[in-house]
């Protein structure tokens, strides 16, 4: 008897019930629409950044202001510069979309093992997020008192 | 049919690997809210400090920083409370609270996605209108 209320107790953990599987088929659906649409805008970025590279310092150039530091840069370096920033925002949606492809065939074929590598492509996503979030509160911070 | 429906919908089990990654995700989450609710403070300040010294020009300055304010709250309380109810969730194997912030956690990217979308129109706008002037600057 105690036996039995032992195994029913391990068994009352948390599970991925209709809700839950509602609430991840949700994330996951809009996070892939995130990531893809983060995709496109890294390729029209670097398009544009490749195709007009000169064209736009030369632009920014004209604007002066705040735009002075962009127009500073040979258009080389302007382009390596638009590289670099298009490489980690892949790298930083690719771990959302990686989350969004695994939690659904996770959900489908009922794969613990699929499951967790996706749960482990979200916290990598939100790790890398808050990681830059901090950089960008010290960068605030340094100039705001400076 | 119904016995896959009913092994489909209730026996998949959160193992222990699985609590783990979920607790990762609702600390990390958790450091992204608070971050964006420093930052948020730190912009209203500059704000506040940088309409100060201009004044003429206040009201745009006050409408994009209501506008930013709203999004930002949005964003970081919806986020807090993915975190917040998911941590409940794991810890106290209550079911409850973990769907709830499953559900928080969707309307985040929700949210997130429809932003993608408006940043997007006006990024593209704003480099329409860049590449114009560049273009118009060469015929002169």
């Amino acid at each position: 008897m105690e036996n039995f209320q032992n195994d029913h107790l391990t068994n009352m953990g948390l599970q991925v019930d209709a809700e839950v599987r509602q609430n991840l088929n949700d994330a996951s659906r809009w996070a892939r629409f995130i990531s893809i649409v983060m995709f496109v805008a890294c390729g029209l970025i670097l398009l544009f950044g490749i195709a007009a590279g000169s064209q736009l310092t030369s632009t920014f150039k004209r604007l002066g202001g705040v735009y002075d530091v962009l127009g500073g840069f040979d258009s080389y370096i302007f382009i390596i510069i638009i590289v670099v920033v298009v490489a980690i925002m892949a790298g930083i949606y690719y771990f959302l979309f990686d989350f969004s492809r695994k939690i659904k065939t996770g959900l489908l074929s009922e794969s613990t093992t699929e499951f967790n590598s996706a749960l482990k492509s979200l916290r990598t996503f939100f790790i890398i997020t808050s990681v830059f979030a901090i950089l960008g509160l010290l960068m605030n911070i340094f100039n705001l008192f400076s | 049919m119904d016995n896959f429906q009913d092994k489909s919908i209730f026996e998949v089990d959160i193992d222990e690997e699985g609590k783990s990654q979920f607790s990762a995700i609702a600390q990390w989450a958790n450091i992204n809210a608070i971050v964006g609710f420093v930052s948020l403070g730190l912009t209203v300040i500059s704000t506040i400090m940088a309409i100060g010294k201009v004044g003429s020009s206040a009201g745009s300055g006050m409408f994009s920083l209501i506008i930013s304010v709203a999004i930002s709250l949005a964003l970081n309380i919806t986020l807090l409370a993915a975190a917040t109810n998911i941590k409940k969730g794991i810890e106290q194997t209550d079911q409850g609270h973990f769907a709830l912030g499953l559900n928080k956690m969707a309307t985040y990217f929700k949210i997130l996605g429809i932003l993608t979308i408006v940043v997007l129109v006006i990024i593209t706008l704003a480099l329409l209108v860049v590449l114009v002037a560049g273009v118009g600057g060469g015929f002169r």
